[in-house]
């Protein structure tokens, strides 16, 4: 091997790891936001038809439902392509974890509190969450779509109850679905060009 | 003068998988091989040769009742792949 193409084989390798963080993305943004969309439509057709406010209970399908698929899906990944961790991934992770847990922690005072804005809030952190991890790995579609994302969830503070849910699903459609296919269809083009 | 490559990473499968880690907090066996394309005996002779010079540690798992190899990238592994492409970068004059 010589100089030239021990350049080659470096430049290759990296620019193939950083081509593997746009693919491992894009499978938990779609996930995570057709599991939320899906739910939200559940719960508000629920309601709307029952009038049983019991259905909010169905919120926790989301991480339930999502986590299971992701695992499935993950697990046959892993076992055909072998699991690798970069340092972005990593701090996202944690990240995501973060915004999760303070998420559940407003589903207490979202019981207790009337009024309690918790679908803005957690349209918003869930917002915050696509736009910092596009940040950190200098995405344009994931930045643009969190910003959106962070927009339409203000219009949660007019749009409360019933038809709120609707501008939820649409935040996710926005910040979670689009960005997710943007990022599958990037990784697929990649793939063509590669082979 | 142009400074001297260090042999243990001019070769090409050593080189590969110190280009992976490099990016990388840690990868699997399963990756590296995925993304080598190297057959499993002669990644595992590499990925031995690689901890005994200290460039990689690598830790045995297990993930339910399959075992897992996991490898991770060191200082010492870093900062001698910096000194490499130095070196590289020195003899193409770029």
């Amino acid at each position: 091997m010589n100089e030239k193409e021990s350049l080659e084989l470096i430049t290759r390798m990296i620019d193939n790891t950083r081509k593997g963080i746009e693919k491992n993305a894009a499978l938990p943004m779609l996930i995570f936001g057709y599991t939320s969309i899906v739910t939200t439509l559940a719960v508000w057709l629920a309601i709307t038809q029952t009038g049983n406010y019991m259905f909010h209970l169905l919120w926790i399908a989301i991480p339930v439902i999502g986590w299971l698929i992701y695992g499935l899906a993950g697990s046959a990944r892993t076992r055909r392509e072998g699991v690798s961790q970069s340092h972005m991934g990593s701090l996202i992770g944690k990240i995501w974890i973060f915004l999760a847990g303070v998420m559940m922690l407003c589903m207490v005072p979202s019981f207790l509190v009337r009024g309690f804005p918790a679908s803005f809030v957690m349209t918003l952190l869930a917002a915050i969450g696509v736009s910092c991890s596009g940040l950190l790995v200098r995405y344009a579609p994931l930045i643009i779509c969190g910003i959106l994302g962070v927009l339409t969830s203000f219009a949660l503070i007019w749009f409360t109850g019933i038809t709120g849910m609707v501008v939820i699903a649409a935040a996710f459609a926005v910040m979670m679905v689009i960005p997710g296919h943007i990022l599958h269809y990037a990784s697929n083009k990649n793939r063509r060009n590669n082979a | 003068m142009l400074n001297q490559l260090d042999p243990l990473l001019h070769s090409e499968l050593r080189l590969a998988v110190m280009s992976v880690l490099v990016t990388l907090e840690e990868a699997d066996f399963v990756y590296l091989q995925e993304r080598t394309g190297a057959s499993s005996g002669n990644l595992s002779i590499q990925l031995d040769k690689l901890q005994n010079a200290g460039y990689i540690e690598i830790e045995k798992t297990y993930k339910g009742k399959k075992p897992r190899t996991v490898c991770r990238i060191t200082q010492k592994g870093v900062d001698a792949f910096r000194v490499y492409v130095d070196a590289i970068r020195g003899y193409l004059d770029v």
